[in-house]
């Protein structure tokens, strides 16, 4: 709506914000590292102006903006206001001329993510190489050294360059990940080869043709712990500091999302006591929330690619032991359609740490298909897999069989979170109303 | 009984979701007592003839299919041929498909030489890499995406296709089937090419059929909304996992 009153609106208004803007883009974890980064951002006593959670695109960054402006159009005088913007990599191209003064761009990383909306990794980089053009000279980018894609992206600009990455080798995978889709070198298209490999292409990446190789981040983790499935404690070194987190969110993806939180901060030159304010961010939102269910932890988790739901799933079963967790899958009639990503995730080898397992969602069928040629029914039809279509009599099920006082994981794409979500609030579990319009429209369009 | 399963570029033609044919084949094969002993051919390995008993291709964006299709013209295109020529099956899906036909036209103009193993050639009118669409939503129209049911003989096979590249059959190819929903090679009713004796298994189980049946009702609903609009088209790239043939040779 705001769009159709004054196209160059959100330009005006983000370009009032008096401490600029932060961008962060990417295929995975840019609503964490956001979240991450609005703790740090307050904790320096800024005040951040932030789009909600898959309101990513430029109506969704429109509305935010009008939502904090007044009645004459202009946002209140407060000089420690800055713009943190999740922005859909789609999108960037149409944003980034938008936002007057953005002070960094944090790019978390690109993988292959629904085909069907964003074609090839290889496009997408191509085309946010041309968009970063429009950024102004002094603009820092924040850059995961870690992924070959984002690590070289626009090598001719000549902005100010701050890299984050995994140093602790100790968590690496033996040999490759199969969720890997092989990027090869961004600068002289050979085959990269790897010292060690955390997931998927994420890792410490070389090419032997043309020499180009990792870069050495700024911002490190130098020790992870991965403390069961629900945090992680990290050794982080920056320019400035060097200190110990705990992170309030599980497995690898989420310590990415952490390290690149604060390497926007640094770019931002936060003090570095403000990065302690990360240990306090709740999971608090549709990409990992916990809600009380009688006795029961409930844990909604949204993954919507194939590296999304592995590392969701390894980071929930990282330390070896079962877990109960219902799976689901849906499309989107005539916007996502494609589900052929499943056929990426490892669900190999998880086979046997999920007992009971329920599957939902209405391609519920597919992804039970999936699991029988991961092994997780075995050759017979003897199983105790349950494929249940329909997310609330699925959930009801699985609640059921799970042992009174243990937690149940809901790993799934977003509309089937979405309608367990509602029935929780319909049941009185859940008092916060979710703006579920909304986030439903800002999640099918991603 | 032992066979020996060459996949071809294992690593960058496998966009979407390919590597799921391969884990079928080897499961299939596996719970009816076949060993399967895997190869995985790289750019650069040779294809020998002799020891292929069934080659699976998938699918890889405009820069990989550059790549591929060097490889198979300076490297593997005479064991391919050989080896099918000898009785070899091959499941060949998305743009490995077509790298299998005479040859692929780019968007840019570029024309990829195939393997020649069928009558069939694929014309690509933009391609994405060389910024001839001005926005993803522009590229996104232009593809043949969705739910594709084809009748093969007396069947209906069900896949999930997404290509920009059209799809022609000579006078001497042999299309796999007709399309009944989606797209298919051209958008002329004709789906993928069948080269010599074909034969696909019956689905497994419930869950098959299940899964089946929700992508025919897809394939239903998005035929109905395209009716009336005109659509650039092309080839079955995927069939459905569960649609995989498992025979050898």
């Amino acid at each position: 709506v705001a769009l159709a009153i004054d196209p160059g609106m959100l330009a005006s208004l983000a370009s009032e914000i008096p401490q600029g803007a932060v961008l962060v883009t990417g295929s995975n974890g840019k609503g964490t590292t956001c979240r991450l980064l609005a703790g740090v951002m307050r904790a320096a006593g800024l005040h951040p102006i932030l789009n909600r959670e898959g309101s990513n695109q430029l109506s969704g960054l429109a509305t935010t903006m009008m939502a904090s402006s007044g009645r004459f159009g202009h946002l209140p005088a407060d000089d420690r206001a800055i713009g943190l913007f999740e922005v859909d990599e789609g999108s960037f191209p149409g944003i980034v001329g938008q936002i007057g003064r953005p002070r960094a761009l944090v790019f978390t990383n690109v993988f292959r993510d629904q085909l069907d909306r964003y074609m090839e990794p290889a496009y997408m980089t191509s085309m946010l190489e041309r968009a970063m053009q429009e950024l102004p000279a002094d603009t820092t980018l924040v850059l995961n050294a870690d992924d070959p894609r984002v690590a070289y992206l626009a090598p001719d600009m000549e902005n100010p360059r701050l890299y984050f990455g995994i140093q602790d080798t100790g968590l690496a995978r033996d040999g490759t990940d199969p969720t890997s889709d092989f990027p090869r070198c961004p600068r002289c298209g050979s085959e990269l080869a790897y010292r060690c490999v955390f997931y998927a292409h994420l890792g410490h990446w070389s090419c032997h043709h043309c020499g180009l190789a990792r870069p050495q981040p700024q911002v490190r983790l130098t020790k992870i712990e991965l403390l069961g499935s629900a945090s992680s404690r990290v050794q982080v070194a920056t320019p400035a500091a060097e200190m110990q987190l705990e992170v309030p969110l599980p497995g690898l993806y989420n310590a990415y999302n952490a390290a690149a939180a604060i390497a926007a901060a640094t770019a931002c030159q936060l003090h570095n006591r403000a990065f302690l304010a990360i240990q306090r961010v709740r999971p608090s939102s549709l990409r990992m929330e916990r809600i009380k269910v009688a006795n029961h932890d409930v844990y909604l988790t949204l993954a919507k690619n194939a590296n999304g739901y592995t590392e969701v799933l390894r980071a929930v079963l990282g330390d070896g032991r079962p877990r109960r967790i219902m799976l689901g899958l849906n499309d989107f009639e005539g916007k996502q359609p494609d589900t052929s990503w499943i056929w990426d995730v490892d669900f190999e080898s998880m086979c046997g740490l999920i007992p009971s397992p329920v599957v939902t969602g209405n391609r519920a069928y597919d992804l039970t298909v999936r699991l029988k040629y991961a092994g997780w029914l075995g050759a017979t039809k003897e199983t105790t897999l349950t494929t249940e279509p329909d997310p609330v009599r699925a959930f009801q099920r699985a609640l059921a069989r799970t042992p009174s006082g243990e937690p149940l994981w809901l790993v799934s794409t977003s509309i089937v979170l979405q309608e367990v979500r509602r029935w929780l609030r319909q049941q009185g579990f859940v008092r916060e109303v979710w703006r579920e319009q909304e986030q439903l429209a800002g999640t099918v369009q991603r | 009984m032992r066979i020996t399963l060459g996949c071809l570029y294992p690593e960058i033609m496998s966009t979407y979701g390919d590597r799921g044919n391969v884990a079928t084949i080897r499961r299939r094969c596996e719970w009816r007592g076949i060993a399967v002993d895997l190869r995985e051919l790289r750019l650069g390995d040779p294809a020998g003839p002799d020891d292929l008993d069934l080659i699976v291709i998938g699918s890889g964006g405009e820069s990989q299919q550059r790549l591929v299709a060097a490889d198979l013209n300076e490297v593997k295109g005479s064991g391919i041929r050989e080896a099918v020529h000898q009785g070899a099956a091959a499941l060949a899906v998305g743009s490995g498909f077509e790298l299998f036909g005479q040859y692929s036209r780019s968007g840019e103009g570029a024309k990829l030489p195939g393997v020649g193993l069928f009558d069939a050639w694929t014309i690509g009118h933009r391609a994405i890499l060389s910024d001839q669409y001005a926005s993803l939503t522009e590229a996104r129209a232009d593809r043949a995406m969705g739910d594709l049911v084809v009748r093969w003989q007396d069947r209906l096979l069900v896949g999930f296709e997404n290509h920009v590249g059209r799809t022609y059959l000579g006078p001497t190819a042999t299309p796999l089937g007709r399309v009944v929903s989606g797209v298919g090679n051209n958008g002329d009713g004709t789906e993928g090419v069948q080269l010599g004796d074909v034969d696909l298994p019956e689905l497994a189980d419930d869950a098959e059929l299940a899964a089946r049946e929700v992508a025919m009702q897809r394939a239903r609903t998005a035929s109905r909304a395209r009716r009336g609009r005109v659509i650039l088209r092309r080839p079955i790239r995927r069939v459905s996992p569960a649609d995989v043939p498992t025979g050898g040779s």
